[in-house]
């Protein structure tokens, strides 16, 4: 069986994540079998290999497949493979807030990534899988995603969820106090998404214990994987990606290089600020790629222009 | 009393809130401190606000951020929310009551389960974007916010929210929020800028542009270009960021009348 080897690439806003990512997925797939997914909804991979927003993924050679991360097909695969039955499914698909997952709030988009990703890794088709990331601080982060949402689908909150109001008057003291907390959150947000909620958490509860095995799954991917991070050549994005490792060696992340993008030699204000980035990662290995005039727009210009800076 | 009126008017249609966005790493919290610089000239007390998980502007101002706004000079106050610190504050301010928000929060799968409930988090920094302009609360204290947002994708999620709400609450208070926080962001007081940075124009902010307008409704006042020859002609410099703002601050004049 193979196990791929998975590169994800973080760093800030327009550091050049992208770029990277197509770069080593590109060249790794003049050898090797290599998905290159992208997580951030702005999704500006497509653009390197012309795809449009509705795609969602493109067959670009013998060895290289691109995903843009399509949420709906994701969520629906994902029920599809865990809830067999077409009528326990269609029930979960039905309730209100399932459906807002997948239009308008869209905001809550890493359980289909992981999913995503657990499933590519488990396909036994490719060597590497490239992974390129929203901007560190927008979101909450895709590392954490995993954590986050195995708290959500603890049997804690489940059993919690599990409550018929009916049964109040012979409720026990437990029962009381909850009511009470559901009545707060009905004050809150109003009685009938309460209602939807409860609704919602016994829906899915067929799928708690799948959704659990595919959250641990993840997390063990993303710590094993290796971790590169891009940084931009100026005063902002160095300080951006100061607080961004020092965040993620705190919560255990391990680091395997940095890149520092659109490089240039000067003695600007980025210089100062370069020399104290570098006294502070002293023990983190940097990799430099030279600031170019125009930036290159397809996978075969990024190889030739970043292939000599980074082997 | 005609004159406590009068003034009543004119300070409220007075008040803004400048939304700035754009592709990630283009410039957005240069151009926003600008922004600012050039607002406080104008003699309007100002807030400068991130959104972040953990905060960026610590790092920037070299001083400590946080959710309370800090005082940078005179008339200028920058501050860092976080969804969660937003939340807190959200729902302490709806349900009326300090100890019933404490009490609602002090259950663990509660607590869980509104941290990680779609949209709230979203919800509740509109909110308090829009707050005074909703007349929420007492007034902050400011003429104007200027919210250094995320990055386009991002963003477009984030103003999604309050539909999408509506959508799923009939009636309550999370259904009248939204509803409120839309209008404001529909509104006059809102003004939205994307900025690119390079001389071509951008497909992904005429899309982003589109869309906002076509799914949510709001109105984007300008797309700006901040490169060598256009509207803000950004330079590499040997001074500081925050130099470097208050050397573009004066672009501003053409975009904010």
């Amino acid at each position: 069986m193979i196990s791929p080897k998975i590169k994800i690439f973080i760093g800030s806003g327009g550091v050049g994540k992208t770029s990277l990512s197509v770069f080593y997925a590109y060249k790794l797939s003049k050898k090797h079998k290599v998905k290159l997914i992208t997580f951030d909804p702005s999704k500006r991979l497509k653009d390197f290999f012309n795809m449009m927003d509705s795609d969602t993924e493109k067959v670009v050679s013998d060895n290289l497949l691109v995903s843009l991360g399509n949420r709906k097909t994701a969520l629906k695969s994902f029920l599809k493979d865990f809830i067999p039955d077409q009528k326990t499914r269609n029930k979960v698909l039905e309730t209100k807030i399932f459906q807002s997952l997948l239009g308008d709030l869209s905001v809550s988009q890493d359980f289909t990534s992981l999913y995503e990703l657990v499933k590519s890794h488990s396909s036994e088709t490719y060597d590497y899988i490239v992974i390129d990331t929203p901007p560190l601080h927008n979101s909450s982060s895709f590392l954490q995603g995993a954590k986050t949402l195995e708290q959500l689908f603890s049997a804690k909150v489940f059993k919690f969820m599990n409550f018929k109001p009916k049964s109040f008057l012979i409720s026990g003291l437990i029962d009381r106090s909850r009511s009470a907390l559901f009545k707060t959150l009905g004050r809150l947000t109003g009685q009938d998404f309460v209602s939807e909620l409860i609704l919602f958490f016994e829906n899915i509860s067929p799928i708690r214990i799948g959704v659990l095995k595919v959250l641990r799954e993840a997390d063990k991917l993303i710590e094993e994987a290796e971790l590169n991070l891009v940084c931009a050549y100026n005063e902002l994005s160095l300080r951006s990606n100061k607080i961004a490792i020092k965040n993620l060696t705190g919560k255990g992340f391990h680091i395997a290089d940095i890149f520092i993008n659109k490089y240039f030699e000067g003695d600007g204000a980025e210089s100062l600020v370069f020399e104290d980035f570098k006294l502070s990662h002293s023990n983190l290995s940097f990799k430099y790629i030279p600031k170019l005039d125009k930036e290159p727009l397809s996978p075969e210009a990024l190889y030739m222009e970043f292939n000599d800076a980074v082997v | 009393m005609l004159l406590f009126l009068g003034c009543f008017v004119v300070s409220l249609g007075y008040m803004a809130l400048y939304i700035l966005s754009g592709k990630g790493g283009v410039g957005k919290t240069q151009l926003s401190m600008a922004l600012a610089y050039y607002l406080k000239s104008l003699k309007r007390r100002v807030l400068l606000v991130e959104s972040a998980q953990v905060s960026q502007y610590s790092e920037f101002f070299s001083k400590e951020v946080g959710f309370k706004p800090v005082r940078l000079e005179a008339n200028l106050s920058v501050a860092s929310w976080t969804g969660v610190d937003c939340l807190g504050e959200y729902v302490g301010r709806v349900l009326k009551s300090e100890s019933l928000a404490r009490f609602l929060l002090s259950s663990g799968p509660m607590k869980t389960l509104i941290n990680a409930a779609p949209g709230l988090k979203e919800i509740a920094i509109l909110g308090k974007l829009t707050a005074d302009q909703r007349s929420i609360n007492m007034p902050t204290g400011f003429d104007d916010i200027v919210f250094d947002a995320p990055s386009s994708g991002h963003l477009l999620s984030m103003l999604q929210v309050p539909s999408g709400l509506q959508k799923i609450v009939g009636v309550g208070p999370m259904k009248k929020q939204s509803h409120e926080i839309l209008k404001i962001l529909k509104g006059d007081g809102v003004k939205v800028f994307l900025i690119e940075n390079s001389s071509l124009a951008s497909v992904e902010l005429k899309e982003l542009s589109e869309k906002l307008q076509s799914q949510i409704g709001v109105e984007i006042h300008s797309i700006v270009n901040m490169s060598k020859d256009a509207d803000f002609p950004y330079i590499e410099s040997k001074v500081s960021w925050l130099e470097t703002a208050k050397d573009l601050a004066k672009f501003w004049k053409e975009f904010v009348v």
